[in-house]
């Protein structure tokens, strides 16, 4: 056995011990989540109180986010059943839609749907179902979204290392996955599409990762994950796939919403007196971002906003910039370079988001995946340095997500200042940043021939 | 130069189309959120002015009048104007079937505007009528039955308090207190009124069981106003001191942490946060600390010297 032999199979020793330990401790909370699962969130369920849990006798109640989703479902029916014309992204006519799923329960407020059109096609199916079977319908969805983004992340690796499944099972079960499926969120399916598009760019098949990218549209502020890498690289090709899919949204939008109501989407959205009121509405404070890190510090209170925006312009800035400059550097030097680009764009891109809650987290799934992947192949081809970084890295991305989530449940709750939350949640996003960026700048120095010289 | 004059006209298009856009926009909306931000600012006068307003611009029986009517509705109910909470609902009532159908569960809502303003005039046979309709409507909820019945039962329970009928108010506390235990808030609420109900029957162990659930735990949970004096009226009466001391043994390390996030919290929500909206119906607890902290709870009730008390003895030890 040659010397780097003998180290390839001690490093792989001793990530396997760690992967067996921080499997463990991930699986008691799978446990814990599990039995929170079948004991409360199920029963209270089915007894209708999880989609409007009533919080006095006079009537308010805490609104689920999934019911936001089933009510916009039920207005759009209505629509479509009674042929009314009306406006299905009016706040005043989607809460009254809320308070036919709880009443006589009230909901707290008044509230604004900011998807866009293409979003009914997905929730008004679910109106012809009662809240519960609804539910259950989307919680399947969602999981099979997470599948299937998991499975074409990992997708080259699965058939020669099924163990990286485990891997989904402790993603599927833990936090922020098990809250999303949960609470009915749509990180889920957004992070499928951002997956599958991202697969396709690796794949150089830039028109079909820009069909796929417009679906991402779906949650407007996370599109830029995708949509960034992609123009950058696939230019027209990505262009060309982006606007065709973004017209066949829109045409297939007309006749789920009706001609009008993608006019509205727009007016609400983005220019009526409601647009205003946006700001109003959401608590920043509550946000697991950068910008919400500093709403929550003394310091920052009244410039939390102009600071998190204008880092966040900066941020999209270094990350056009390290695309079209840094990429096709790398791209000579490593066959990883849009995984490894993709960690520290997507990473940043999360971190410094305007908008962002803990839910959102689970879009981290892609870059850590992509980083224990990248440190944990090639073993071959890098000094004992470097591979010990790498076995670190490749450590640091499994049981960061671990450090970074538990107990967020249990600690986000209207009795305690989230402020330590926050700088945690803040500081783990960083040293999962740092990882991508020491891994791209290891790849930079490795000893390896460039892969053109290689092909050439 | 030419070109950059067609470039001028394209983005001149678009602000006209953008104001366009806006223009086309539901006055009713732009009024209604006014006078939903006036009310939340407890601008009461000028809400109504501007409630009355939104309804000169209604256009006819559609989606629209009725949420207006439903905010309007809950509005008066708020302001304790029950004969024009009673008159609206009623209106929103007779719409409601028209636009909705009979057993849309808007009416639902309307109902129970109306039968909490029948419960406040203190006409209860209506109230009970009309607490019983919304129960009837339960088959139709797209979400679940129990929802639906949660709130009436609560409220049948506390007519048949007010009417001394203490026997029958616990039998419809117990039906909602198995419909609503799956909820911690509505758990507070219920056991509250158990604790009552006890006191009335003379079953104080029980009742002192019921009110260690129905205190607040957390800073942000809400409760009934009258909770602290009414435990401790039932401690003073029950002569229970050790379990009083029990029960209160936090309770300085729990103000005080509850006073910091409070001023944290506040520092951060604006008036319409959905975070903060219930505050606004109900007193919850870190009111009670300001309120102590304002000297606007008078020092003589029993449990506040029990605990200045305990916090000395705390502070000493």
């Amino acid at each position: 056995m040659t010397m780097k032999a003998n180290r390839s199979l001690v490093l792989s020793c001793v990530r396997i011990i760690a992967f067996c330990l921080i499997f463990c401790q991930f699986f008691t909370m799978s446990w814990d989540h599990w039995r929170y699962f079948t004991e409360d969130v199920h029963p209270t369920a089915r007894s209708g109180l999880y989609f409007a849990i009533p919080m006095a006798s006079t009537g308010e109640a805490y609104i689920l986010d999934f019911t936001t989703f089933y009510a916009a479902g039920l207005l759009n029916k209505q629509r479509i059943e009674k042929n009314l014309s009306i406006d299905i992204y009016d706040p005043f006519l989607f809460t009254q839609a809320m308070e036919r799923v709880a009443a006589p329960i009230k909901a707290q407020g008044t509230f604004c749907l900011q998807y866009p059109p293409i979003f009914f096609a997905l929730a008004t199916p679910l109106a012809y179902f009662n809240a519960y079977t609804a539910w259950r319908i989307w919680i399947f969805a969602s999981a099979l979204f997470l599948t299937i983004a998991y499975l074409f992340t990992a997708y080259d690796l699965l058939k020669n290392r099924p163990l990286l499944l485990g891997g989904l099972f402790i993603t599927l079960t833990n936090f922020p996955a098990a809250d999303l499926l949960c609470l009915g969120q749509m990180s889920g399916i957004e992070l499928a599409f951002i997956a599958l598009s991202f697969r396709l760019l690796i794949d150089k098949k830039y028109f079909s990762a820009g069909l796929v990218a417009a679906g991402a549209l779906l949650k407007l502020h996370q599109s830029l994950i995708i949509l960034l890498p992609g123009f950058c690289t696939g230019k027209k090709d990505f262009l060309r796939g982006f606007l065709l899919m973004t017209v066949m949204q829109f045409l297939l939008s007309v006749p789920v919403v009706g001609y009008y109501n993608i006019a509205n989407f727009v007016r609400t959205n983005y220019m009526s007196e409601i647009a205003h009121t946006y700001g109003d509405m959401n608590d920043v404070w509550w946000y697991q971002t950068f910008r919400g890190m500093l709403k929550c510090l003394p310091w920052f209170i009244s410039s939390a906003d102009a600071i998190g925006w204008a880092t966040y312009l900066l941020v999209i800035a270094s990350a056009v910039v390290l695309w079209l400059k840094v990429f096709p550097l790398l791209q000579k030097k490593s066959g990883c370079a849009i995984q490894l680009l993709g960690s520290v764009s997507m990473i940043a891109l999360i971190v410094f988001s305007p908008h962002g809650y803990w839910y959102d987290q689970i879009l981290y799934m892609l870059p850590c995946l992509w980083l224990y992947i990248w440190s944990t192949t090639d073993e071959f081809k890098y000094t004992l340095t470097q591979s010990i970084i790498r076995l670190i890295i490749s450590i640091t991305v499994l049981y960061v997500p671990l450090f970074q989530w538990e107990n967020v449940l249990r600690r986000v709750v209207f009795d305690t200042t989230i402020v330590w939350d926050q700088i945690r949640l803040f500081s783990m996003g960083l040293v999962l940043l740092g990882c991508a960026v020491t891994a791209v700048v290891l790849e930079f120095k490795t000893q390896r021939e460039p892969i053109v010289s290689l092909i050439e | 130069m030419m070109k950059s004059k067609i470039q001028y006209g394209y983005f001149i298009l678009l602000v006209l189309l953008m104001q366009g856009c806006s223009i086309t926009e539901d006055p009713r909306d732009k009024l209604l959120r006014t006078a939903i931000d006036l009310e939340y600012e407890k601008k009461f006068a000028e809400a109504e002015k501007v409630y009355k307003k939104v309804e000169t611009v209604n256009t006819g029986p559609d989606l629209m009048q009725l949420s207006i009517l439903l905010n309007e509705a809950r509005f008066y109910l708020r302001t304790k104007n029950y004969a024009q909470a009673i008159a609206i609902s009623k209106k929103g009532l007779q719409i409601c079937p028209m636009v909705c159908g009979t057993t849309d569960m808007l009416n639902c809502s309307f109902l129970f505007v109306l039968a909490s303003a029948y419960d406040n005039l203190e006409d209860y046979d209506n109230a009970i009528a009309t607490y019983k309709q919304i129960i009837a409507f339960g088959p139709y909820s797209p979400c679940s039955k129990d929802l639906v019945t949660l709130l009436p039962v609560i409220k049948l329970g506390d007519i048949e308090f007010k009417e001394g009928h203490q026997q029958n108010a616990l039998m419809y506390y117990k039906e909602a207190y198995e419909l609503g235990k799956l909820s911690d808030a509505m758990m507070r609420v219920i056991s509250y009124r158990l604790a009552l109900c006890n006191i009335s029957l003379k079953r104080y162990s029980a009742a002192d069981s019921q009110f260690n659930i129905a205190l607040p735990h957390k800073a942000h949970d809400s409760a009934p106003k009258d909770i602290y004096i009414q435990y401790a009226k039932f401690l003073a009466m029950y002569g229970k001191m050790a379990s009083a001391g029990r029960a209160l043994s936090q309770s300085p390390v729990w103000y005080a942490k509850h006073k910091e996030y409070v001023d944290w919290y506040n520092l951060r929500t604006n008036p319409g946060s959905r975070c903060r909206l219930i505050d606004i119906y109900t007193v919850s607890d870190y009111e009670l600390v300001e309120a102590i902290q304002k000297n606007l709870i008078p020092v003589d009730v029993p449990h506040l010297m029990m605990r200045s008390k305990y916090a000395k003895k705390a502070k000493s030890s």
